[in-house]
């Protein structure tokens, strides 16, 4: 009956390549992984989505603490503020943290719907328009009021919607900057803009770590569990924030983990315990990551809503296997299939994440500039291998390339508004133009 | 010695290139998060047994139209989807770079399909979808066009509202923020049928006791359906046609299964290939508004 349940290891492995680079999202390794996926059953693919898109999470925030590099766009924080961490030698704390935050943030979430199961069914209700447009309106405000230089992070915006900007909208067809070349009609990849504007600067920066000082910790597990304790408020509030953040259609984690992150971090340069590479910061985002990519599954299990394009695969997949999800959705189906699937994979992510953190100090073993110069070598790759998902290799590289003058112009700024507002900008144009319809 | 190992080489190598399978890039032209992708998907994993086949992502019909350009101009061949209302588009004057009509040199398949008018379970009633000042929901420019048409007809004015794909039109039915709205295909409201109530279809025979818009309006669009097209670039489509045949004949293909899933769609893969292009043309020619 249980049998469903060895998806897992497919999807936590898939999770962690996925995780790992940039650019390849669940969805492209999904695409990669059709033919495997096709022999699946109907639970045993939606076991295995639930372990990939879990995973990825964790994962991400490893890669993102270690190299610098996110492999989700959720993970963002965790290249300002985890990967300072560990340049600083606190990088297990940064993983650790990260790791028991999206445990302890999946159990809560799990907690908090199982309680509520009865009003699911009326979940299409967050999905109003005039919600949606709101939300986004908000968090790229609070992105830029809670910024240490309030006219940059604004100006920073604006550059980021105008990047956004650039391609042919779906919705109205209307088409800006593409200047009649078809791989610019498809927008600027997100990956290089990335990897150019954001991963780039944090590379460039100056460091030099200790190479000698580089030893494990004793009385490891006692000691970050009770850091973690310690601080425990972060992670509660990046699970709420997560929460409902993860509602907002395509873009989910991304915003739920950088809304709980700006919070966080204002509210810890408010009462002034913010400097970068800050715990709190870091642990609010991870939580609030994987508390989000719960709820943005919600839609699709209960009434067959997909949110993000993996989820679009999944149902599509699932129709091509005769079963339609969100039909028939009963809270046994949820506690049976999505709870325990979900819980077992968080587990086992906890449980590799966790005692990675106590080795992953070794690797500070290896001198700076080999470092940096494999930590570019690997954004090169990223942004490489994801233009190849879309027969534009050429075209990624093109756009890298061109953005890095931009990235080390701004080396020394937070780009994280510009970055946020390029990836919210096509869902905030999408809700405004329907909310103009509906004002008139 | 070295004859046999020369021969030995020369027979895997015939063996090899015997078995080698000619190469077919597989292209969804839509968004990664369609209904089109999930027909290619589907469509990739099937033909499998007859080409080596490399699956593309083209987001969009401009840059799928550069993508096909590049595939055909390497010597390669590529099977894709194109939707219909694009084509409706390139002749109505718009996207000049999204205009794939079909031939007898590049036709594969086309599938038809209904648009469809609905409301939430509790909302408005067939008899007053003409009322005027009314919020209709819609998603796409031709669908506009048809809307304003209809309601000229009629001597009515709505409140039009434009949605990014069918699903946001039916959250926005969902949470009442339309009083109806128009969809491009049944197969959305299916899915939520519990929670929707069909008003009317645009298919002239009614469709799953829904009945047809051609039994309140005069309207000359009131039983216009749309083609979605199949079509292949740089190689010879009858071969293709007759593999996709036998995959759309087999109930057991992934393809065949999807179809059956989705409900709302008829093949015209049993038409002769002149007939076939031009079922698809007439149900294209519907949203073509400045025929000339």
């Amino acid at each position: 009956m249980l049998d469903h349940l060895w998806y897992i290891v497919p999807g936590i492995l898939t999770g962690c390549i996925a995780g790992f680079m940039p650019g390849i999202g669940i969805f492209a390794s999904m695409m990669m992984l059709v033919p495997f996926l096709h022999t699946l059953e109907p639970m045993e693919l939606l076991t295995f989505y639930i372990a990939l898109a879990s995973t990825t999470q964790y994962i991400g925030s490893i890669t993102a603490t270690v190299f610098g590099l996110p492999g989700e766009t959720s993970s963002l924080p965790a290249v300002k503020e985890g990967h300072e961490m560990y340049r600083s030698g606190s990088g297990s704390y940064a993983i650790s943290g990260a790791a028991i935050g999206s445990f302890v943030g999946s159990i809560l979430v799990v907690a908090f719907v199982s309680f509520f199961i009865q009003f699911l069914d009326d979940i299409y209700k967050i999905y109003n328009t005039k919600v949606m447009a709101i939300t986004l309106i908000i968090v790229s405000v609070l992105i830029c009021m809670t910024a240490e230089n309030r006219l940059i992070a604004v100006s920073l915006s604006i550059v980021g919607y105008l990047l956004g900007l650039v391609g042919c909208r779906h919705i109205d067809d209307f088409c800006f900057a593409t200047f009649n070349n078809d791989n610019l009609t498809t927008g600027l990849p997100l990956v290089s803009v990335i990897c150019a504007i954001y991963v780039f600067p944090q590379l460039i920066k100056k460091f030099n770590w200790d190479n000698e000082v580089v030893k494990l910790e004793n009385s490891f597990t006692v000691r970050h569990l009770k850091k973690y304790v310690k601080n425990i408020g972060a992670g509660l509030r990046g699970t709420v924030i997560g929460f409902f953040a993860g509602f907002t259609p395509g873009i989910s984690t991304a915003v739920s983990s950088n809304l709980a992150y700006i919070i966080e971090k204002w509210w810890q340069t408010k009462i002034k315990k913010y400097k970068i590479g800050n715990y709190q910061s870091l642990v609010s985002a991870e939580t609030a990551n994987n508390a989000g990519a719960f709820s943005c599954l919600l839609p699709l299990v209960v009434f067959g809503l997909p949110l993000v394009p993996s989820e679009a695969l999944l149902f599509e997949m699932l129709m091509s296997k005769g079963t339609v999800l969100g039909q028939n959705f009963t809270p046994s189906f949820f506690f049976n299939n999505l709870v325990f699937a979900l819980l077992l994979t968080n587990l086992i992510a906890l449980l590799i994440a966790w005692p990675l953190a106590k080795h992953i100090c070794y690797l500070q073993k290896i001198p700076t500039t080999y470092f940096k110069i494999f930590v570019f070598a690997l954004l090169l790759f990223s942004v490489f291998i994801n233009g190849q998902n879309y027969f534009q290799e050429t075209y990624n590289l093109a756009v890298f390339f061109l953005l890095l003058p931009v990235g080390y112009m701004l080396r020394n700024i937070d780009t994280l508004p510009l970055i946020f507002v390029f990836i919210i900008q096509s869902r905030l144009d999408v809700a405004l133009i329907t909310l103009k319809g509906l004002l008139w | 010695m070295k004859k046999t190992i020369i021969i030995a080489i020369g027979l895997i190598f015939l063996s090899l290139t015997a078995n080698a399978k000619e190469k077919l890039y597989v292209l969804n032209s839509e968004s990664t998060g369609g209904s089109f992708n999930a027909q290619m998907t589907a469509y990739a994993e099937d033909l499998k047994q007859y080409y080596d086949v490399e699956y593309i992502q083209g987001r969009g019909c401009n840059k799928a139209s550069a993508v096909i350009k590049n595939v055909v101009d390497k010597g390669e061949q590529v099977f894709y989807i194109w939707d219909g209302l694009r084509i409706a588009d390139y002749l109505n004057g718009l996207n000049p770079l999204c205009g794939k009509l079909p031939n007898k040199n590049n036709f594969v398949n086309s599938v038809l399909k209904y648009g469809l008018f609905v409301t939430d379970s509790n909302g408005i009633k067939k008899e007053d979808i003409f009322k005027p000042g009314l919020k209709v929901g819609y998603n796409s420019n031709t669908n506009k066009t048809y809307l304003e048409a209809l309601a000229k007809l009629h001597g009515v004015e709505w409140q039009l509202v434009q949605y990014e794909h069918s699903k946001s039109v039916i959250l926005g039915v969902l949470n009442q923020e339309v009083e109806w709205a128009m969809i491009n295909s049944a197969s959305s409201y299916f899915q939520q049928s519990a929670r929707l109530k069909a008003l009317y279809t645009l298919n002239p025979k009614g469709e799953s006791n829904i009945p047809p818009l051609a039994i309140v309006s005069k309207f000359s669009g009131a039983d216009a359906g749309v083609a979605d097209l199949f079509l292949l670039e740089g190689g010879d489509n009858l071969k293709l046609r007759k593999h996709v045949s036998e995959i759309l004949s087999n109930p057991k293909s992934k393809t065949s299964i999807w179809y059956n899933t989705a409900n709302v769609y008829t093949q015209t893969i049993d038409l002769n290939l002149t007939n076939g292009v031009e079922r698809s043309m007439k149900e294209i020619s519907h949203w073509v508004y400045n025929k000339k």
